[in-house]
């Protein structure tokens, strides 16, 4: 992997994918919660734990999901401070009723359906649409990854495309890629999460992708991935 | 075709890769403000404290009212216990409740109380003979009497408020089903004058006010004569029949007695005391109709006296 940053490996995350830990974020803390608690322990123990009273546990559930939940947010609404709202919402609603929690589901699908209803709520409350392109509340691009100019070049334009490609999508469609991209739900717990069926979201899917795909040329693809692509 | 071409993007998608996951994943990773961080986790930590602050006052709440309810049955229970105590059995009589009860089913209570409270058989009222006589009645008659005098209802409804009527009339209707006394001759016998006569005043060598003062142990001796196990009245008791009884020589004397029976009974361990020592002496048929309207009158004092019931 080549860097230098810590992983975890974490249960009942989608396909027991290794992720980055955020970087800087509470270095201190996730070292304590760290050496207290088995890393092992999934987002069902950690969220009963915290039923019981264990703050420790929903720090560090909290610091699993953060990046990813609040991304989600923040690509749906295109609004910095909309996003933020929206976060605190979700989370404000995990405190407030984790005494009812019942781990019949991934927390993750729990988590992204009271987003997906927080989100819902907040296009009701504005009466519009999601934003259809802000770029320019992100920087385009992790160019860190590489260091090669012409290649970061290609990279920065892919990015960019991507998110207007992104933005222009219908909410839907959107909201389904964001989940599986973000927290690796599979289809049906997509589905669970926005309240459709597994087939709904196999559908909303093909098509994000399908302009996805078609809105990023397919040399710079290819330039970027370094693989040649038939289609 | 082109459902094939989506379906295995779709598939290269899911499994992480596609190329435009490739790209999606390049995008910078915005996180959210460290504002936000402490913001949510100050409220995750507020809301277990809280609700830990909610246990601690709800025990706080829980602790003060059981130790309320201890107390309050501690108290109802040793209330309970002093006051029925007594009542367990006939064999935890006190010495005294045991002498009062020798006193009044003596064969002639009337001069026995009169001997312990010092009088002499000169202070006698002329009613005291009265009195032996109805004990004497009574006893033969076991409390069947028919023939009441009449004329007394009249007396009653201006005399007494009809609650108090009724309510006499109640207490003697329950007892009724125990005697052969009738509802009416009870009333008339406790509407029945006691006037004190020439004869009375030629007799003591007092006038009629002095016998007043007499009046009082008169009408306690009949009603332990008459009650034959009766307690001494109390002195309310003994104030109300002052007030509506005259003295008289005559049979009339009987029926204040018996009326007098149905509003002072005996208190039931003074009761019972007697109907031991009845059944010490062993008069069975005595112990027998005592017993019964005991239970009459007081149905749901616990009676632990089988054997005077067998026998």
């Amino acid at each position: 992997m080549g860097s230098a940053r810590p992983t975890v490996t974490l249960q009942g995350e989608p396909g027991g994918a290794e992720r980055k830990s955020a970087p800087g974020f509470f270095p201190g803390i996730a070292k304590r919660m760290l050496g207290r608690m088995p890393v092992e322990l999934d987002d069902k123990a950690l969220m009963l734990r915290y039923r019981d009273g264990d703050v420790t546990a929903f720090e560090m559930l909290y610091e699993r999901h953060r990046g990813p939940l609040y991304r989600y947010l923040l690509r749906n609404v295109y609004d910095t401070g909309a996003a933020e709202d929206i976060f605190q919402e979700v989370w404000s609603r995990i405190v407030r009723n984790r005494a009812s929690y019942r781990p019949l589901a991934k927390f993750t699908t729990y988590m992204y359906h009271i987003a997906h209803n927080c989100f819902i709520d907040h296009c009701r409350k504005t009466g519009r649409q999601p934003a259809t392109v802000a770029i320019d509340d992100e920087s385009a691009a992790d160019t860190s990854a590489g260091t090669d100019p012409v290649r970061s070049a290609a990279v920065y334009d892919l990015v960019a495309q991507l998110k207007v490609a992104l933005a222009e999508l219908p909410a839907a469609q959107r909201e389904a890629f964001l989940l599986h991209e973000e927290s690796g739900l599979s289809l049906e717990e997509i589905g669970q999460a926005m309240g459709v069926g597994r087939e709904t979201v196999k559908s909303r899917l093909r098509y994000a992708l399908a302009k996805l795909r078609k809105s990023l040329p397919r040399d710079e693809i290819e330039f970027m991935t370094g693989t040649h692509d038939d289609r | 075709m082109t459902d094939d071409i989506k379906d295995q993007e779709l598939k290269e998608f899911l499994a992480g890769r596609s190329a435009v996951s490739e790209v999606y994943r390049t995008m910078d990773t915005p996180e959210p403000p460290p504002a936000l961080d402490r913001a949510v986790l100050a409220e995750a930590r507020n809301a277990v404290r809280s609700s830990s602050q909610r246990g601690i006052r709800w025990n706080t709440w829980f602790f003060s009212a059981t130790v309320a309810a201890t107390i309050a049955l501690s108290i109802t229970l040793v209330l309970q216990v002093t006051t029925y105590a007594p009542d367990q059995g006939i064999e935890i009589f006190s010495a005294e409740t045991v002498t009062e009860a020798r006193a009044v089913i003596f064969d002639t209570p009337a001069e026995a109380r009169l001997k312990e409270a010092g009088d002499g058989e000169e202070n006698l009222p002329p009613g005291r003979e009265v009195a032996r006589e109805a004990f004497r009645n009574e006893q033969q008659t076991a409390l069947g009497r028919t023939g009441a005098p009449t004329g007394y209802a009249q007396e009653r409804a201006v005399t007494e408020p009809e609650g108090e009527i009724a309510k006499r009339e109640r207490n003697v209707s329950s007892v009724s089903s125990l005697s052969t006394v009738s509802l009416e001759e009870s009333a008339v016998f406790e509407d029945a004058k006691l006037v004190a006569t020439p004869e009375d005043d030629e007799k003591t060598g007092s006038p009629a006010a002095a016998l007043l003062a007499t009046k009082d142990r008169a009408a306690q001796l009949v009603d332990a004569d008459v009650q034959g196990l009766g307690s001494a009245p109390n002195a309310a008791g003994t104030d109300r029949l002052l007030t509506s009884v005259k003295f008289n020589a005559g049979a009339p004397a009987f029926g204040a007695s018996v009326a007098s029976l149905y509003e002072q009974w005996p208190a039931p361990d003074v009761w019972l005391a007697g109907i031991r020592i009845l059944e010490e002496r062993g008069e069975t048929e005595r112990v027998a109709a005592e017993l019964k309207k005991f239970r009459a009158i007081y149905p749901d004092y616990e009676v632990q006296v089988e054997p005077i019931e067998t026998q």
